[in-house]
């Protein structure tokens, strides 16, 4: 399988995700409720580094997958500077949306008795994003320093490449399952 | 019958005679010592040269070398005698021969292979013959008399002689062998006589050039007492004779690195004359290993020339170097370069010729330049004008550093291209316009500005519209004006710089990424000298990416100026690998508490 059929892939596995969670909450009759809602500063905060998280990601992920799905399936030029200029503020978002949603995402014995398991996925997605994008920041930057071979060197950007590819699936689809727990109102 | 004739009929023979056995000399039993070469001496008709022989002839090398043990017209389809044969592939653009005209500033590259951007010597109104006078004595011979020759060629040649293919240049190892003598005598026309006078064996005087058309080198003395002191002679020393009347040559099957050295060598300006200890050698040299260990051949002479996509993938870089190959040469790990080096550039773009520096160097050839020959002239500006490094793309689109020769010639005008003129034909319109420039001392270019230009277009106009290309530019007249424009036959001639070879500790990027990522890197925008008679057009000079097609200038400005926040870019990047870690750890840790206290029964 080439990277780019990879690409093609996870984005079609994210949306059909989603759009199996729309069906299943059309049928199990989930909608929105007036539910918690924090308030003041730290509200604000969170949205903030929701926003940012999002947003971080979004462009790390365009600026490296688009590229992918070129004619020579190479990352180079404006696309390679506007990804490595989004690295470093996609990794300070990252561990902050890390450290604000960590422990909300603690699994717990109630996420296994609601009648649909959105708050699980969100969780898993979660945690899967974080695992994902541990090897995915180590592998390109261990590529910076003249530890690998021109193999090894390979196989470090192929690390980075997959690892970001599921890094941008889990972590949409937590943002996705995120944005619906706000939106029905959750307190978790 | 000229030798291609010839060389065709031994092809066939060849051909038609495939189940002869090979010649006693061409097939070896396999033993790694040295044979000996004691042989008798051959003239041209095959007879055996005796030291009391009252008129003696001069030997044959290919009677001499192919009457009995070698297969000479195989050796002669070899890669140093095939350019003028037909059919032959041209293969990757290589040294061409410079056809350099002071008087007429003139200094352009030739070549009978198809390499884009040399001129055939017949394009330049040059014979197979005066290209033997101008350039044979840095050959491996193979020129004789062709069905096409002039009248006045063909009684030349019978006074001349061949200038035979000629074993000896490579593979006479005697410290006797002369090969600034061969030159010699070739300027002289001597050419049945060359390679007796360069091997040590026998005396040669005279000059073939003085003697008339009717000269028979059979009946000497027939010419007029004038020019007696004048004809080829050639004295052998029976000193050389053993009693059998057979001579030892030093013969070696493998050429001796410094034999491939006095046409091959490739030395930069700066390090001639008494800074020559300044200079480098090739990092193989140095390590004992000589020219021939990589450009190998059979009888047939088709020395591989080791570039990519050339005859013999084992024997370039990546064969050699590759992991686990059969040389024991060092793999290289090459570790922390990204692998889009390995396919955007060519191993020697790092590891080959001098480091680019903001200009160009300068540097001088044994081909071109006469190095090792009698009364050459040494000083640094003697023409021809050649550079490197110019990196620019192959024809595989790697980038690659190249050396350089910039074109200076006068031509005509014929359906938008430009046909050469033969430097006599400008020296007589020179003349004609009393246009003749005193020649500078150091054999640079002549003194001279657009105005003389001008002046000597004038003159050649009216024989039919003209041009002069120098500079990278084609000048001709517009009204009587001179005007300077951009043509495809006034760009550069470039071929690829293959030694000398720098090892890893010495190579483009061993003192960082910024050897080449940096705003002003050399590779990328340093400048090109452009070489001109025309001062004025010695005073610019071309930006390095003109040679990379369809390299992103911008970008790679853009990735240089970044490189300053890499620092900062590792830090952050593996201090929230670091955190996002420790987040991952301390939750698996709870996870990993809560499953062990789930199977005691109890929640935590």
């Amino acid at each position: 399988m080439t990277y780019s059929s990879a690409v093609t892939t996870v984005f079609v596995l994210t949306l059909a995700i989603v759009a199996a969670d729309v069906v299943l909450r059309l049928m199990f009759g989930h909608g929105r409720k007036a539910g918690y809602r924090p308030s003041g500063l730290f509200r604000w905060l969170r949205v903030a580094v929701n926003v940012a998280g999002l947003a971080a990601l979004a462009a790390a992920a365009i600026t490296g997958l688009v590229p992918a799905l070129g004619k020579n399936g190479e990352m180079t030029g404006a696309a390679l500077i506007t990804h490595v200029t989004m690295a470093p503020p996609f990794a300070i978002v990252a561990v902050i949306v890390a450290l604000f949603w960590a422990h909300r995402n603690r699994f717990t014995g109630g996420d296994w008795n609601a009648s649909y398991h959105a708050a699980p996925l969100r969780k898993f997605f979660f945690w899967l994003a974080v695992a994902f994008a541990v090897p995915t920041l180590v592998s390109i930057l261990a590529a910076m320093f003249p530890l690998a071979d021109t193999e090894g060197q390979a196989n470090l950007i192929r690390i980075h490449r997959y690892c970001g590819l599921f890094l941008a699936g889990s972590g949409l689809l937590f943002a996705y399952f995120a944005l619906m727990a706000w939106w029905e109102g959750s307190k978790d | 019958m000229g030798p291609r004739f010839l060389m065709g009929a031994a092809l066939a023979t060849v051909c038609l005679l495939q189940a002869q056995p090979p010649k006693l000399g061409d097939n070896s039993a396999g033993s790694r010592g040295q044979p000996a070469h004691v042989i008798p001496l051959r003239d041209p008709e095959g007879d055996t040269i005796q030291p009391g022989d009252r008129h003696s002839l001069p030997f044959s090398v290919s009677q001499t070398c192919g009457g009995e043990c070698h297969d000479v017209a195989a050796v002669s389809r070899g890669w140093h005698f095939d350019a003028m044969q037909a059919g032959v592939a041209a293969g990757r653009n290589g040294q061409p021969w410079l056809l350099v005209d002071r008087e007429t500033a003139t200094q352009i590259p030739l070549s009978y292979r198809a390499w884009a951007g040399t001129y055939r010597p017949p394009q330049v109104g040059m014979s197979e013959r005066e290209f033997a006078i101008h350039f044979g004595g840095r050959t491996t011979g193979g020129f004789g008399p062709e069905a096409h020759d002039s009248e006045a060629d063909r009684a030349r040649w019978l006074v001349s002689g061949n200038l035979e293919v000629n074993c000896l240049v490579c593979h006479d190892a005697s410290p006797a062998y002369d090969p600034a003598e061969y030159a010699n005598q070739v300027a002289k026309e001597n050419f049945r006589y060359a390679p007796a006078a360069a091997s040590g064996l026998a005396l040669v005087t005279g000059s073939a050039k003085q003697m008339p058309d009717l000269f028979d080198y059979l009946l000497p003395n027939s010419v007029e007492d004038s020019l007696q002191a004048q004809i080829p002679k050639v004295e052998y020393s029976p000193a050389n004779f053993l009693p059998s009347g057979k001579v030892a040559f030093d013969i070696v099957r493998q050429a001796k690195s410094s034999q491939c050295y006095y046409c091959h060598t490739n030395t930069d300006v700066a390090f001639t004359g008494a800074d020559r200890f300044k200079g480098h050698e090739d990092i193989h040299g140095a390590r004992g290993i000589g020219c021939n260990e990589c450009h190998r051949h059979g009888l047939d002479h088709m020395v591989t020339r080791g570039y990519e996509g050339g005859a013999s993938a084992a024997l370039t870089c990546e064969g050699c170097h590759a992991e686990g190959n059969a040389m024991g040469a060092p793999h290289p790990d090459h570790e922390g370069i990204p692998p889009v080096h390995f396919s955007r550039m060519t191993c020697t773009a790092c590891h080959s010729g001098p480091l680019p520096e903001q200009i160009t160097r300068q540097f001088k050839n044994g081909m071109t330049h006469g190095l090792g020959e009698f009364n050459v002239n040494k000083a640094a500006g003697a023409l021809p004008h050649l550079y490197y490094p110019v990196f620019a793309r192959n024809e595989a689109g790697k980038l690659a550093p190249n050396r350089l020769a910039w074109p200076a010639f006068w031509g005509r005008l014929e359906n938008g291209t430009v046909k050469p003129l033969h430097p006599d034909q400008v020296k007589r319109a020179l003349a004609k316009g009393k246009l003749a420039v005193p020649l500078t001392v150091d054999g640079s270019w002549l003194n001279v500005d657009e105005r003389w230009v001008e002046q000597v277009l004038r003159i050649l106009d009216e024989d039919g519209p003209s041009a002069y290309i120098a500079g990278g530019k084609l000048h001709r007249l517009y009204g009587g004006k001179l005007r300077a424009e951009d043509n495809a036959q006034a760009q550069p001639y470039l071929w690829p710089i293959a030694h000398d070879v720098r090892p890893a500790t010495q190579s483009l990027g061993a003192k960082g990424c910024q050897d080449c990522h940096s705003t002003d890197a050399a590779i990328f925008f340093g400048k090109v000298a452009v070489d001109s008679p025309l001062a004025s057009e010695r005073k610019v000079s071309w930006t390095m990416n003109r040679f990379e097609k369809n390299l992103d200038t911008d970008y790679q400005s853009r990735l240089a100026a970044s490189w300053r926040y890499r620092g900062m870019l590792k830090t952050i990047g593996l201090g929230a690998a670091a955190l996002l870690l420790l987040v991952l750890l301390a939750y698996a840790v709870r996870a990993i508490d809560r499953l062990s206290a789930a199977t005691l029964g109890r929640s935590r």
